[in-house]
């Protein structure tokens, strides 16, 4: 028995199949966020609390060069080890607060103080993900085996041309990015990292975490404080027209270790991809390379802006340092 | 006299007062001489030095006699914790500069890896086509300028260690850090 016409009995039977419909496709969107969201917190937490030891390629450039790291995690403190596993053993250990660089082939080691303690090995992805869904779709993918562990793909894909994406490869286990590829907007890889052999967890000895080469090898380079930086208060230099969800997070002045003249140094960053711009005054009758460089995924712009030096640099697209570079302005 | 380099270079100096100073070493003749030596010893580290510049060896020679102190090896087993470690450091202190150019010079700076794009020139995107550039062309074609090099590393350092919470960043520095392998070798 129908209590209604024929023709609004069809036309809520076809709205109520679309709502339906809808439900389902935003119940699998919501699924899928979720799984994405779940993955992305686990490469972070695994990035921050796991020791490990293994080896890996880094591919750039048509090379290919093998590495050993070792990393241990004991009560909040991180120690890392680098090894370069290829031509001259070159490593780097580092604490939560400085980094000691062996160069044997030069017979030069080098100390220094850390900047940050921020930037851990191989940590990757803010928690706020929700902010970068603005600017980068998610997405989970195959299984993959890595280093004879199964591992699930997260493909990260820029929404505009702005940066660069990434397809990660998360150890189904503990969360650990296994292998990460980082492609242009064409899809082609630009550089990769992929572990081929790793031990997760465990105890990492004191002794994993030596140098291959002793300290007393080689004459050593470094400072004896961290540097000195300082927040700046009067911002004369300003960027009109940022490219979507990069904003500024840092914006320090310092004496640059280099020519010990003052340079100014901003972080931009969308929550992922970061770029920093230097500023500092162009010296006197000594011209500079102007346009773009670039170094593997790392591109960098220089422009002269009122009698100053303006690099933008980062691990983005080309046209972002350019945009970039294009869009400062000194404000007196 | 050297006191006024340390402590320009080890950043002891007041901020109003570097400009006088740096006046002061532009001035004096053995200042500026020892300057120099300091700035050529760190050259040396980081392998700017070119062959073409001739007599490095002698010039580097002559400048470490002239400056033994400078390349006094640090040592680890008192470091910085009592008088003669600080002693040490602040002998090594004096090669702040040194120390991140050295650094510099380890985090890739590779010179035919670094395609520019020079008066609106296309730049070399297929690491192939570099190759091909290097087996074919003088080594310094496409080369950027030395000091931009330096420039470029240690900004590539800065900014790696100031990069949002993206360690992956940080990755990056420290595997072409001690990465050996260089289309130029």
């Amino acid at each position: 028995m129908q209590f209604l016409p024929q023709s609004i009995y069809r036309h809520t039977r076809g709205t109520i199949y679309l709502l339906a419909l809808c439900m389902a496709v935003a119940n699998t969107a919501v699924r899928a966020s979720e799984n994405t969201d779940h993955w992305l917190m686990r490469i972070n937490e695994a990035a921050t609390n796991l020791s490990f030891a293994g080896n890996f390629v880094y591919i750039h450039d048509g090379q290919v060069e093998a590495m050993q790291v070792v990393r241990r995690v004991r009560n909040g403190m991180m120690q890392e080890r680098l090894y370069a596993l290829n031509g001259d053993a070159r490593e780097v250990v580092r604490d939560m607060d400085r980094v000691w660089c062996y160069i044997p082939d030069k017979n030069v080691g080098v100390h220094d103080y850390r900047q940050t303690s921020e930037s851990g090995f191989p940590r990757i992805l803010p928690a706020d993900i929700t902010d970068l869904r603005q600017y980068y779709s998610f997405e989970v993918g195959a299984q993959l085996r890595v280093a004879n562990r199964m591992t699930r793909q997260i493909k990260v894909i820029p929404k505009d041309q702005f940066r660069y994406g990434y397809h990660l490869w998360a150890d189904k286990e503990s969360g650990l990015l296994l292998r990460s590829d980082l492609v242009d907007n064409a899809g082609e890889l630009v550089e990769q990292y992929l572990f081929v052999n790793i031990e997760i967890g465990g105890d990492i000895s004191d002794r994993q975490l030596e140098s291959v080469t002793s300290k007393e090898q080689l004459v050593w380079y470094g400072t004896d404080r961290p540097n000195l930086s300082a927040e700046v208060q009067k911002k004369n230099w300003q960027i009109a027209n940022l490219p979507a969800g990069y904003r500024l997070t840092r914006h320090i002045r310092r004496m640059s270790p280099m020519e010990m003249e003052e340079e100014e140094h901003m972080v931009l960053t969308d929550g992922l991809s970061s770029v920093s711009i230097f500023v500092k005054k162009a010296r006197e009758g000594q011209s500079s390379m102007q346009g773009l460089s670039r170094m593997g995924a790392v591109h960098a712009y220089r422009n002269t802006i009122e009698n100053h030096w303006v690099t933008v640099m980062g691990e983005v697209p080309a046209e972002t340092v350019k945009h970039l570079a294009q869009q400062i302005r000194y404000q007196p | 006299m050297t006191n006024t380099i340390s402590d320009i270079i080890d950043q002891q100096i007041d901020k109003t007062d570097l400009a006088t100073r740096l006046k002061e070493l532009g001035s004096d003749h053995e200042l500026t001489k020892t300057w120099r030596n300091y700035h050529l010893i760190g050259d040396v580290i980081r392998g700017d030095v070119m062959a073409a510049h001739g007599c490095v060896i002698e010039r580097v020679d002559k400048a470490l006699d002239a400056e033994p102190l400078v390349v006094a090896p640090v040592d680890f087993s008192i470091h910085d914790k009592d008088e003669k470690s600080s002693e040490v450091w602040k002998s090594a202190g004096l090669f702040a500069v040194a120390a991140s150019l050295a650094l510099v010079a380890v985090v890739s700076l590779k010179p035919n890896q670094t395609a520019v794009e020079p008066a609106g020139q296309v730049i070399a995107t297929a690491a192939t086509q570099q190759v091909n550039q290097l087996g074919n062309q003088p080594a310094q074609a496409n080369v950027i300028s030395t000091s931009f090099e330096d420039e470029f590393g240690q900004m590539l350092v800065e900014h790696g260690e100031f990069s949002a919470s993206s360690g992956l960043n940080g990755l990056i520095s420290y595997s072409k850090l001690v990465s050996n392998q260089t289309l130029d070798q």
